[in-house]
């Protein structure tokens, strides 16, 4: 009965080695290298506070504001800035920037400033400050800016322009 | 039984006066072995033993410099007779059954050049004395000096002196074989039979004759190359798509001698990773064509994989494809997801030919 049991034994070891059979690899290497974006779109070149009579305050007139998007896949944070690079100007004649001012909302995830109404004299002027998500990605944050101007009693007629610049940087 | 043990003890005497070293062999009907004589292994009617080249591979043919490194290998053996008062011959010769190995066989020519060869490497006439000065090297001609392509019908390969095959010489001769293996030969265990005889040349009456088994074992090769070591999509950025990389196709090269259906899969052990970033697997697509008569697997479309995919099974012609192998040829296309961060990524395709 012992011997019985060993030879049983041994019949099952023979059919439970696998087959033996033949196999090789060889690699490859795959590489890419994905260039980061980083992108400002701002959806209009201009904006107008129509006629403004000295002592009256006008707002742009767009219902939804200008609307900037940015981007980043750069992996850093990124702030967007907003300034006036001059002060609304007429010739020599101009309306100071204490009395131009902007506020905006935000549909992004990160922290907004322009919640509450702030001068281009201001120099605090971030309006944003992105999600570390916001900053892995192409997808567009969207910032809504609004823009008030005062016009001062003793301003001259005329008609007074300026450059409203947003910065997105690093 | 007393007189021949006496005998034998004189003999070994006799040997160490010659030889500073007593490497007289009994089993050889005591003849005295040259100084560079195997000692060991069989000495006289070699029929019945077997000699093993083993484990060669096919190689590379080359058309110059034969023979200088394709050896598969070499094996010897030695025979011993007695000379009968004539001048004698020493024939040797392939069996006609060749070597083969089941339905495969080697041939005795490949790409117009001998594969199985012989060269007789020393002849040994011994004149009945220790002392006798003839004692030595055969005075003969070898016809066989230099590696000889084997042939299946009686090759002379030496012919004594009249003073070597008179009556009481006693010779001894040795020839080494060697295998150059074709490139294309298939695995397997090839076994054939080297036939020899040693006859008068006047009567052709046989003096000695026997045979020895060879067996020549051919390695298995089972081999995959890539033709180059990167991919390189370059510069892309999130949302591109490129395609048609590299502009040429990769070419995978499988090579076996097996004989055995085998398969090409296609893996990755990491998608396109830098970091913590990862490009799906789902955007990285291979495709391509092969040039083999199998069956190619892939439809265009599919997304690179952790788990091996089917590419390729090799035909059934495909078992043994020496010397050139199937070449598969792939291709890859990218796809760089919208917001996907930017960095150098980098992934591992892993083919793997399997039976």
């Amino acid at each position: 009965m012992k011997i019985a049991s060993v030879m049983i034994l041994m019949v099952l070891t023979v059919f439970l080695v696998p087959a033996y059979s033949l196999q090789t690899t060889n690699t490859l290497t795959v590489m890419v290298n994905v260039q980061s974006s980083f992108a400002l779109i701002v959806n209009s070149d201009s904006f107008d506070f129509s006629r403004l009579m000295p002592g009256q305050t006008g707002e742009i007139a767009r219902a939804e504001g200008i609307v900037v998007a940015g981007a980043s896949s750069g992996g850093n944070p990124w702030y967007l800035k907003v300034s006036a690079v001059k002060p609304l100007s007429s010739g020599s004649d101009f309306i100071s920037n204490e009395n131009f001012s902007w506020y905006s909302s935000t549909e992004g995830k990160g922290e907004s400033f322009g919640s509450a109404e702030k001068s281009f004299s201001d120099p605090s002027n971030t309006a944003y400050i992105s999600s570390l998500d916001e900053a892995n990605s192409s997808e567009k944050v969207v910032n809504k800016f609004k823009f008030k101007l005062f016009v001062p009693e003793e301003t001259k007629p005329g008609y007074y322009t300026t450059t409203v610049m947003f910065t997105m940087t690093e | 039984m007393r007189i021949r043990l006496l005998f034998g003890a004189l003999l070994v005497m006799a040997a160490a006066m010659v030889f500073a070293s007593p490497s007289y062999c009994a089993g050889e009907l005591g003849v005295q072995p040259p100084s560079n004589w195997e000692s060991t292994g069989p000495q006289n009617d070699l029929t019945g033993t077997l000699r093993t080249i083993s484990d060669v591979l096919p190689r590379d043919w080359k058309e110059n410099n034969e023979y200088t490194d394709k050896y598969g290998g070499t094996c010897s053996n030695k025979v011993f007779f007695n000379a009968d008062g004539n001048r004698y011959r020493v024939d040797i010769w392939l069996d006609p059954a060749g070597l083969t190995s089941g339905p495969n066989f080697i041939p005795l020519t490949y790409k117009g050049k001998p594969t199985f060869q012989y060269i007789l490497t020393y002849v040994y006439a011994y004149y009945g004395a220790p002392a006798d000065p003839r004692n030595g090297a055969g005075q003969g001609n070898n016809m066989a000096s230099a590696y000889t392509q084997f042939t299946t019908s009686q090759s002379e390969i030496y012919r004594s002196t009249l003073a070597e095959g008179a009556s009481g010489v006693q010779g001894q001769f040795q020839f080494k074989y060697a295998i150059a293996v074709p490139d294309n030969q298939a695995q397997g265990t090839y076994n054939g039979i080297i036939r020899y005889q040693v006859i008068r040349d006047d009567t052709f009456a046989v003096i000695n004759s026997g045979s020895v088994g060879v067996k020549i074992v051919i390695g298995s090769l089972f081999r995959l190359s890539v033709d180059r070591g990167t991919v390189d999509f370059e510069n892309m950025k999130p949302g591109d798509t490129k395609d048609n990389v590299p502009v040429e196709g990769v070419i995978v090269k499988s090579k076996t001698n097996v004989g055995n259906p085998w398969y090409l899969k296609i893996s990755n052990d990491n998608p396109l990773s830098n970091g913590p970033y990862m490009i799906p697997n789902s955007n990285l697509i291979w495709y391509g064509w092969t040039v083999g008569k199998g069956t190619w697997y892939g439809n265009g479309t599919d997304q690179m994989s952790l788990v091996p995919m089917l590419v390729y099974a090799g035909g059934m012609s495909e078992g043994v494809n020496l010397p050139d192998g199937t070449d598969n040829h792939l291709k890859f296309k990218l796809a760089i997801p919208k917001g996907q961060p930017g960095g150098k990524y980098l992934s591992t395709i892993k083919f793997t030919m399997t039976e």
